[in-house]
């Protein structure tokens, strides 16, 4: 259905709307450190490979747009304009307005042009008048770099094996490279297959260019501008020019060796030195003279070095996936954890030493297997947390505020889906602290404290959970006035003594929210509630602390992963359910004489401690007679400690979350399901939303 | 629609008590015996429940209590068909509890009657039309429409 | 156009490329070189009419020679003085590797450099 011309709009798209984001985070970044060249560097490919590319797929209007900005890095990076806060502010916004444009590509709201052409104005200033180069042309060569000596580069260029299909020609970067210098271009075809395995539209040739220069070394590194995400390119500096200005046939014949990859460089040099090979052979046959085998073996020393390097700089190298992949992946090896466990209850009935070992084998490479591919979806949080320093430095300026956002733990790795959705969770506990939080400058100065306030934004690993932090140092929260609101909604009672981290509890409930003004940071209809809500469906929880006067502290404590599930395997009459064990704190008898002791209402005492419980069995309605002596569980679930009955308790089993599908996407109480070791389906189960729904049944049941 | 062109199609007939209906062969993936089917809590009667079918959590209808039938026992026939329902633009997999698989058999477009507008007991949105094998009537179903998202959903309703 | 004329032994026959060759004829060319390679054991591929080549038909040549190599066939590239051939061969760096192709004396890649 899709043409090779959307499909490349569609890689543009992608690609862009990731350079627009690592843009974001270097302007961030380069306004801490305006002296930064890297960044500076960074902030200048991106624009050019915007524009070179939006050029290239038919966006011009981005790619004009794109091209002033450009200009004006590039004047930058030759240090012709300082990086101020004028200019991040007006980049920041021209990285909006390309957004903008690009979704308006893809069918969004229309870019606002006039905006738009303010903040072209705004480069077109500060692009020095008198240099009529600037007007001409952005990317064109930098005011006079000093001429360099020459040197000799090695580069090497091995596309990405789709590089056709992206309407890229590999050989016209080499042309571009040629113009650059005196150029040996030296094809590596060892990747090319037999005709019955070859694709006509895959790029099976990689390049070695031994290239002469006086240019600088960005120069050659820019010809690759717009592959150099997808394909594999490095330059290198030969600090022997010399010897590769000799060039000799079997210098090739050394390095296509171990291009083939059939020789190692270590390999072709033991060979080389202990007895006769190719180099003694050739020699032999009168076809080069020993000199030159010499020479080629020099060169191989120095391949050698400058592959190993180049071996380290490839195991830091990535590969880009889809993400459906990798959650077929997981499925796949849940599934082989189910029969792993189908395996194991075989063997141990079985009892058959040789099936024992097997099984056990089995068990322990299913769980590196299974550790190992969780992993692969694991990122680190801090590209999220780099998404909140723009928050914050907008809606400081807007509200008047001097905030300064610190972060530790970015490098803590949670899974991919978790750190999706805990970003609009996130983003409102922020912006919690920011507008009610954080007191502006004067007041803060009154109350002596420095006029700059702080968001802390932290992540560290706790046992098989992250928790989160993020700490104001701002007014904190007022228990009294928190009370006397809660009173107000009908939340709590009016003579209800609750412990003050119960009182901070509830600026999460439903209805509840502490902005007396309403301004259009927090004025957005939206309550604290959905922050719990969204960690709830994370299975995570929420813990508040806070001192008046000194700041608040929330701690998100969050699963390491989503697809994967820690539970307790319970039984109800025929059926099993699974409960979160993260949430569970211990199993009790019910007895009957203890439902009797309490009279009808649903507690129990627990060690000398009143705790309310639910009966599953009753709630959801399952058909049978109660076991006379039943079980609970007893788990915390905000702090509050509820117990739920069940016949059985089974163990503790750990096993992959599979989706209801769309027929149960509106069943409560349930948060997915899984499959047992003997086949079967077992529910798992949400308690808190459990717990809320016993909670609306009462709350009928009374009315 | 389907009279102007005359096109074969092929059908998976089965059985609810003395009835016999029809659904478009494309449409089943496969015919499964019957299994342990794990009841979620809370949702009507006709939705039996989910099973495993290979690692993938599917749900299971009763066809009988679909229809408003009486629940049967279960025998050695009865079966589940599996088949591919596209629900709010998805395509989902969803198992059909029946009494028995009867056959694959052709039938010509033309050789399917509009459904009765009267004198049917079952609601004419989920036929596609009738159709005639060995003087048996057939009930061809439009099965997206029995298993559309309002029909199997009104799950939350019922449930609380 | 591609033709082919088998040669009266049956052991060799010459495939004549002519036109341009770029990668919307790849896969046209991949079947041809597939099933002439097939039928004879010499194949000499001229390339005196071809008037414009790119790299993912220069890789196919190669594959052929690699393929020819692996059943002990033999792959010859003759009329490889065209200019248009000569000049892609050279900017893509082919030359000094693949040239066993042309020249049965020089290094070939596939060959290892035994020649």
């Amino acid at each position: 259905m899709s043409t090779p011309d959307d499909m490349h709009k569609q890689a543009f798209r992608e690609e862009a709307s990731e350079l627009l984001s690592e843009l974001e985070n270097s302007l961030l970044e380069l306004e801490e450190n305006p002296e930064n060249e890297d960044l500076i560097g960074r902030v200048f490919r991106a624009m050019h490979t915007i524009k070179g590319s939006g050029a290239m797929f038919g966006f011009d209007e981005i790619s004009h747009f794109t091209h002033n900005v450009e200009t004006v890095f590039d004047l930058v990076r030759s240090g012709e304009i300082p990086v101020t806060k004028d200019l991040i502010d007006l980049t920041l916004k021209a990285r909006d307005q390309i957004t903008t444009m690009m979704e308006a590509e893809m069918g969004g709201d229309p870019p606002d042009r006039e905006l738009g052409e303010k903040i072209i104005a705004g480069f077109v200033a500060l692009i020095p008048s008198n240099e009529s180069k600037a007007q001409s042309g952005p990317a064109e060569k930098k005011p006079e770099p000093e001429k360099l000596e020459p040197r000799t580069y090695r580069v090497r260029f091995v596309p990405n094996r789709d590089i056709f299909k992206s309407g890229t020609n590999p050989v016209y970067l080499l042309d571009e490279l040629k113009e650059l210098g005196d150029c040996k271009v030296l094809a590596s075809l060892k990747d090319i297959p037999v005709l019955s395995q070859f694709d006509p539209e895959a790029c099976y040739t990689g390049w070695d260019v031994i290239i002469t220069t006086d240019k600088d070394i960005n120069d050659i590194k820019d010809v690759f501008i717009f592959v150099e995400d997808s394909c594999e390119v490095s330059v290198k500096v030969i600090d022997d020019p010399v010897l590769m200005e000799s060039p000799s046939k079997y210098k090739k014949i050394g390095e296509i060796l171990v291009e083939r990859g059939d020789i190692k460089p270590e390999t072709l040099q033991t060979v080389l030195e202990e007895q006769k090979p190719i180099g003694e052979m050739l020699v032999s046959k009168g076809l080069v003279t020993k000199d030159r085998v010499e020479s080629a073996l020099e060169e191989q020393k120095t391949v050698k070095e400058i592959r190993s390097k180049r071996q380290t700089d490839d195991s830091a190298s990535t590969v880009r996936v889809p993400a459906e992949r990798l959650d077929k992946l997981v499925n796949l090896v849940g599934e082989l954890v189910i029969v792993q466990a189908r395996l194991s209850q075989t063997s141990s009935v079985k009892n058959e030493p040789i099936l024992s070992s097997i099984a056990e084998e089995i068990e322990h490479l299913t769980r590196e297997l299974q550790d190992s591919t969780l992993s692969i979806r694991m990122l680190p949080i801090g590209s999220t947390f780099s998404r909140f320093k723009r928050l914050v430095r907008d809606l400081s300026a807007e509200l008047g505020k001097d905030i300064e956002m610190t972060t530790d733990g970015a490098d803590t790795e949670l899974d991919k889906t978790v750190i999706d959705k805990l970003n609009d969770p996130m983003v409102h506990l922020i912006r919690n602290s920011i507008d009610h939080g954080i007191e502006p400058p004067d007041v803060r100065k009154a109350v002596g404290k420095p006029d700059k306030g702080t968001v802390h934004l932290s992540a560290a690993h706790s046992g098989a959970n992250v928790l989160i932090t993020i700490k104001d140092d701002g007014a904190g929260l007022n228990p009294r006035s928190i009370k006397l609101k809660a009173i107000e909604r009908g939340l709590i009672s009016p003579d209800a003594d609750l412990p003050e981290k119960e009182l901070f509890g509830l600026i999460f409930q439903a209805g509840f929210s502490t902005a007396e003004k309403v301004t259009s940071v927090s004025g957005r209809g939206v309550g604290m509630d959905v922050v719990r809500k969204c960690i709830d469906s994370l299975q995570g929880s929420i813990d508040i602390n806070s001192k008046e006067g000194e700041g608040t502290i929330i701690t998100l404590k969050l699963p390491l992963t989503l697809a994967i599930i820690e539970g307790l395997l319970v039984n109800i009459g025929d059926e099993s359910y699974v409960l979160p064990l993260s949430a569970v704190e211990e199993c009790v008898e019910l007895s009957k004489k203890e439902v009797d002791a309490a009279h009808g209402r649903h507690i129990i005492n627990i060690r000398g401690e009143i705790v309310p419980y639910i009966r599953l069995r009753d709630l959801f309605r399952i058909k049978g007679e109660r076991k006379a002596l039943e079980q609970i569980v007893i788990a915390r679930i905000n702090g509050e400690r509820i117990g739920f009955v069940v016949d059985s308790v089974i163990g503790q089993h750990q096993t992959v979350i599979k989706n209801l599908g769309v027929v149960y996407r509106k069943a409560k109480g349930l948060s997915g399901a899984t499959i047992l070791g003997d086949g079967s389906v077992a529910l798992i189960l949400d308690i808190q939303q459990i717990v809320d729904m016993a909670r609306d049944k009462e709350v009928t049941t009374v009315a | 629609m389907a009279a102007t062109t005359s096109e074969t199609r092929q059908y998976l007939t089965f059985t609810l008590g003395e009835e016999l209906f029809a659904v478009e062969i494309t449409k089943v993936r496969e015919v499964l015996d019957y299994t342990k089917i794990t009841k979620v809590p809370q949702t009507p009667e006709f939705m039996l429940g989910v099973i495993n079918l290979r690692g993938n959590v599917v749900p299971v209808v009763d066809m009988r209590l679909k229809f408003g039938l009486s629940q049967n026992d279960r025998t050695v026939n009865t079966c589940i068909v599996i088949m591919e329902i596209s629900m709010e633009n998805e395509m989902t997999v969803l198992g059909a509890l029946v009494d028995a698989v009867q056959e694959v058999f052709e039938l010509e477009s033309g050789q399917i009657e509009p459904p009765p507008k009267i004198g049917t007991w079952l609601k004419t949105e989920f036929m596609l039309g009738m159709g005639k094998r060995d003087d048996q009537f057939i009930i061809i179903l439009d099965i997206d429409k029995v298993f559309s998202y309002t029909e199997l959903a009104a799950i939350a309703a019922i449930g609380s | 156009m591609i033709t082919f004329n088998k040669e009266k032994s049956g052991n060799s026959g010459v495939l004549i490329l002519g036109g341009e060759f770029t990668i919307e004829r790849a896969n046209e060319l991949k079947t041809a070189l597939i099933r002439h390679l097939d039928s004879v054991e010499c194949l000499r591929i001229n390339l005196k009419n071809v008037n414009e080549i790119d790299l993912s038909c220069l890789q196919l040549l190669c594959s052929a020679h690699l393929t020819a190599l692996g059943l002990g066939k033999e792959v010859v590239i003759t009329g490889a003085d065209n200019e248009v051939f000569d000049k892609a061969w050279h900017d893509a760096g082919f030359h000094g590797f693949c040239c066993g192709l042309m020249d049965e004396k020089a290094t070939c890649f596939w060959q290892g450099g035994e020649n």
